[in-house]
């Protein structure tokens, strides 16, 4: 548990024990440097991992050069590896060839 | 940054690829929770921000959680950000969570989880030293308990600054920093320096990491510096101790380091070429000669482009033409032409900024010709990220990155802006004016506000730069009003150009508010060299009015933003010489002169600049101190074919400048080098790159020396008459001093003299060999007669300050002798009688239209 953010801390593991039953929520941490965002984030990311929710986890630098769309390209590769064969087909035949073949390109 | 949406050499419909997304996130969705975070919103660029707001509906709605974070405040937040964090705040699902910071018990807490055992005084001071930050308040435990293990005696409130926080968590981070092996040190430095995540093979391969890697990693790992990965890499625990690592390091030091790293792993991944290491070594030995060929290309490519990120320009260079020249037949189009990109890179930065530009507008072409859209992006990605510290290149290659978009004629916009870009950085303004022109007919032919006034900006820069002021003007005249907030940067063209033909029309004040205004525009931009160059505009201001104070302190902080900036170098030591203050000028004046020294063809502003100062230094003292090398510069400068017309402009003043001094220090002039001065201030005559007076005066300089007193008197009240006009005062009372002691005008001298002690020019004042200052009653009247102190027939004065016919300084001389009968109090008043009825004129220039037309046709 993190120290002093017991109640930050509940709330999102709360959170998230409801999406399970299919309640999602968006959540904005804010706040400056050094107070502790990503580190709820990643107390977060543990607890999706222990609940086994499909996780794309993103992490932008401070000061690093990324790509256009980088954070989204990231997003789709994460969840798109995390499928099995079969879901990949699946995914893949809902996407429709457009869809896939945008992405692909997309992300390379 | 690369357009992700025409990737990999075709299109991809923006449309198409934002829904894939959405489909792809729906279907997830509805297989199993999804759980999204999004680390450091403030990062997001443009299209992500986009993509993300016509996501957020589904993401609404769909079994997503979404956590994002943000860092406020957050310089980097732009319009589109807010917006989003609006719409995402607005739904019925949206939380908002501000961490608070940590109270006392609370980090009594957190260091007892740290096996730090805190007095209640010692829990009280760490909690106020770190405002109750949790990863201050980490630091400052980590320190507390180093020093405990040293034995020291801890003494928390000496070991920090009164600084700001993050200062003062930096010396905390740098204290413990410092209490590490001297191996662990050296590996921090060099890991801060590769960047914030680093692979163990890389740090392996430097011998800039002394002693035992695993157990200095291991020591850099358990004082919190770095936190292991996965694939044997590591990362700094925090961009802030990354940051203080680096802050450790001299800016001379973080040069080498990054030089010699950048040697050292080509020599270890890349240097196949030449004896073949690692795989293609390895495929070498197997007898597999051409893959082993292949593969050491492929690692001398890497070892160019990172040679390039380490600011290695001669090593890029070297690789890349040791590639050319090695395997030039055998390599493919697409290497080729990425080798070139490195030699243009290179080369720019080596100061050869004519090949450099040449060679990227070759290769510009070539992918254009081939229509090779993702060639040409990652050209003008490539050519952004090396000349992120050039205004123009940077400023266009994000311009035309935007304007790519699919299936428009937009496309055609990205080659004409790169192609102008181009020809005006080396000074070819009829090429880039061709490129100009096409622009703004592309622009007219679709109405879009940014297009339309980046378009009307360009031409109307290079109008101006081939002296078609009037033409400038009516462009800017049509141009839109753009908002600062939407495109700073495009806002900022049009506004120094309008401020560029302010200063020149002799509205001088107006002038500085608008270069004032760019400094506050380009800021929004985010763009550190633009600011520096606004800055230096507006120093160069403060200096035409004499305030030397505000002229070095801008200087100075227009040349700590971008050090090639030789301008502001140079202003800085004008504002010391003008003021007498020859120490802290000749000191700048070597910093300048040893940059010069770096730059193999001279090109840029650096040499140019420095020649410049060495011969206003030999003109004030008499002194020959660098005059050899000032001369022998300014006549390289003039004889390259290929240099700059500025740099080229500004030798030609320093040469005659200097040969003048020569002279009349009883020196013997070579008529060649006055030949090669003249030729020089040529340059003048076809564009407007040097300032009207300062070239005036230097044709003035160079009838002396041919001894051809009517020109010499004619270019004089011209050069003198321009100063006045645009209120360069210090130029103005060194050109009078000039008339004064070679024609004995006691007017001149007077003048002169009281320019001299109204602006404390001291080394002006013992050239004109009078009293050290004048009363104050004197500076008051003759400031009033400088000022303009004629008969009303004068009030043609400032129209023809650019035909130099009939304002001459001869004639404000004669009107100005109306004052010669008056003297004490009533010389005073008829003084200022007679401003004031000047001021009461209406301006001549006062229409919206700078440049009127009879005003050209007087020029003409």
């Amino acid at each position: 548990m993190l120290v002093g953010r017991e109640i930050e801390t509940r709330a999102l593991h709360d959170a998230l024990a409801r999406l399970e039953s299919g309640a999602g929520s968006q959540w904005l941490v804010r706040g400056e440097a050094g107070i502790g965002k990503s580190a709820l984030l990643a107390d977060l990311r543990d607890e999706g991992v222990r609940r086994g929710a499909a996780i794309a986890d993103i992490v932008l630098i401070e000061g690093a050069t990324v790509e256009s769309l980088w954070p989204w390209i990231i997003v789709a590769q994460e969840l798109v590896h995390a499928l099995s064969p079969e879901q990949r087909s699946a995914a893949a035949k809902a996407l429709g060839p457009a869809g896939v073949g945008a992405l692909n390109t997309a992300c390379g | 940054m690369i357009d992700r949406t025409r990737a990999h050499g075709y299109t991809v419909g923006r449309p198409a690829l934002f829904a894939a997304f959405r489909y792809l996130l729906e279907w997830c969705s509805h297989e199993r929770p999804l759980l999204l975070l999004f680390d450091n919103l403030q990062r997001f660029d443009e299209t992500s921000v986009e993509l993300f707001s016509q996501l957020l509906p589904t993401l609404q709605q769909t079994d997503v959680m979404l956590v994002v974070t943000l860092r406020d405040p957050s310089q980097r937040i732009t319009a589109g950000h807010r917006s989003l964090v609006a719409e995402l705040l607005h739904g019925p699902r949206a939380h908002a969570i501000e961490p608070r910071r940590l109270s006392r018990q609370e980090v009594t807490v957190l260091a007892r989880s740290e096996e730090v055992e805190l007095t209640s005084d010692e829990a009280r001071r760490v909690t106020d030293e770190s405002g109750g930050n949790p990863l201050f308040v980490l630091e400052l435990l980590r320190a507390i308990a180093e020093a405990r293990r040293a034995r020291e005696n801890v003494d928390l409130q000496s070991s920090l600054s009164e600084a700001r926080v993050l200062r003062r968590i930096s010396s905390v981070i740098q204290h413990r920093f410092s209490a590490l092996a001297q191996g662990t040190q050296k590996l921090l430095q060099v890991a801060a320096l590769l960047g914030r995540h680093v692979a163990h093979l890389e740090l392996s391969a430097l011998s800039l990491v002394n002693g035992d890697l695993h157990a200095s990693l291991a020591e850099a790992e358990r004082a919190g510096f770095l936190r292991s990965e996965p694939h044997h890499s590591y990362r700094f625990t925090h961009e802030l101790v990354r940051r203080a690592v680096v802050a450790t390091i001299s800016g001379a030091e973080q040069a080498r380091i990054s030089e010699s790293a950048a040697r050292q792993l080509e020599e270890s991944f890349g240097a196949a070429r030449r004896t073949p290491r690692g795989s293609a070594r390895g495929a070498s030995l197997r007898g597999n000669t051409e893959d082993a060929r292949d593969r050491g290309i492929h690692y001398s490519l890497v070892t160019a482009n990172r040679a390039i990120e380490t600011y290695a320009w001669e090593s890029a260079l070297a690789t890349a033409d040791d590639l050319l020249a090695q395997y030039g037949t055998y390599l493919d189009r697409d290497t080729t032409s990425r080798l070139r990109l490195v030699r243009g890179s290179a080369l720019f930065r080596l100061a050869r900024r004519y090949e450099a530009f040449k060679e990227f507008l070759a290769v510009f072409d070539y992918f254009y010709e081939m229509r090779d859209l993702d060639a040409i992006i990652m050209l003008l990605r490539n050519h952004s990220y090396v000349e992120a510290g050039d205004v123009e290149v940077h400023h266009i290659a994000k311009q035309a990155l935007k304007l790519l978009t699919p299936g428009s004629s937009r496309e055609f916009d990205v080659r004409y802006h790169y192609a102008f870009t181009c020809n005006a950085a080396i000074g070819d303004y009829e090429s880039a004016l061709e490129q100009a022109d096409r622009l703004v007919e592309l622009a007219e032919s679709t109405p879009d506000a940014v297009r339309s006034t980046l378009s009307l900006s360009k031409r109307a820069y290079i109008l101006f730069r081939l002296r078609r002021f009037e033409e400038a003007n009516e462009h800017i005249r049509r141009l839109p009003d753009m908002d600062p907030g939407r495109a700073p940067l495009i806002a900022n063209y049009a506004t120094m150009v309008r401020a560029g033909l302010a200063r020149i029309e002799g509205r001088t004040e107006f002038a500085t508010r608008l270069y004032e205004r760019c400094v506050e525009v380009v800021r929004l931009a985010d763009d550190t060299a633009l600011t520096a160059t606004m800055i230096h505009f507006v120093a160069r201001m403060a200096l035409h009015r004499g305030d030397w104070m505000s002229a070095m302190r801008l200087s100075r902080d227009s040349a700590e933003l971008h050090p090639m900036n030789g301008n502001a170098f140079h202003q800085f030591i004008l504002g010391c010489y003008y003021s007498g203050n020859f120490a802290e000028g000749d000191n700048k004046l070597s910093e300048l002169l040893a940059q010069s020294s770096k730059t193999p063809t001279l090109r840029g502003t650096i040499p140019a600049n420095a020649a410049c100062s060495i011969a206003l230094r030999f003109a004030s003292t008499g002194e020959r101190r660098w005059v050899d090398d000032g001369t022998w510069i300014a006549a390289t400068l003039i004889r390259d074919t290929n240099a700059h017309p500025v740099p080229v402009a500004r030798a030609g003043f320093a040469l005659a400048h200097t040969l003048r001094t020569e002279a009349r220090t009883g020196g013997e002039v070579d008529r060649s080098l006055v030949e090669l001065a003249r030729a020089g201030l040529d340059v003048n005559t076809r564009y407007a790159v040097l300032q009207d007076d300062y070239a005036l005066y230097a044709r003035a300089l160079l009838a002396e020396l041919d001894g051809d007193e009517a020109a010499l008197a004619t270019l004089l009240e011209q050069a003198a008459a321009h100063a006045r006009h645009i209120s360069n005062l210090p130029a103005l009372a060194w050109i009078l001093c000039d008339i004064a002691t070679h024609f004995e005008d006691t007017d001149a001298r007077r003048e002169a003299a009281e320019l001299a002690s109204r602006l404390k020019m001291e080394p002006l004042l013992r050239t004109l060999n009078t009293a050290p200052l004048l009363t104050k009653r004197e500076v008051e009247v003759l400031g009033l007669v400088s000022e303009g102190l004629t008969e009303p027939a004068d009030r043609r004065f400032p129209r023809h300050q650019h035909a130099h016919r009939l304002a001459t300084r001869r004639q404000h001389i004669a009107q100005t002798r109306m004052c010669k009968p008056y003297g004490g109090r009533e010389r005073s008043t008829s003084a200022r009688t007679h401003t004031h009825r000047i001021d009461a004129w209406p301006r001549p220039c006062g229409s919206p239209m700078l440049f009127a037309p009879a005003a050209t046709t007087a020029a003409a």
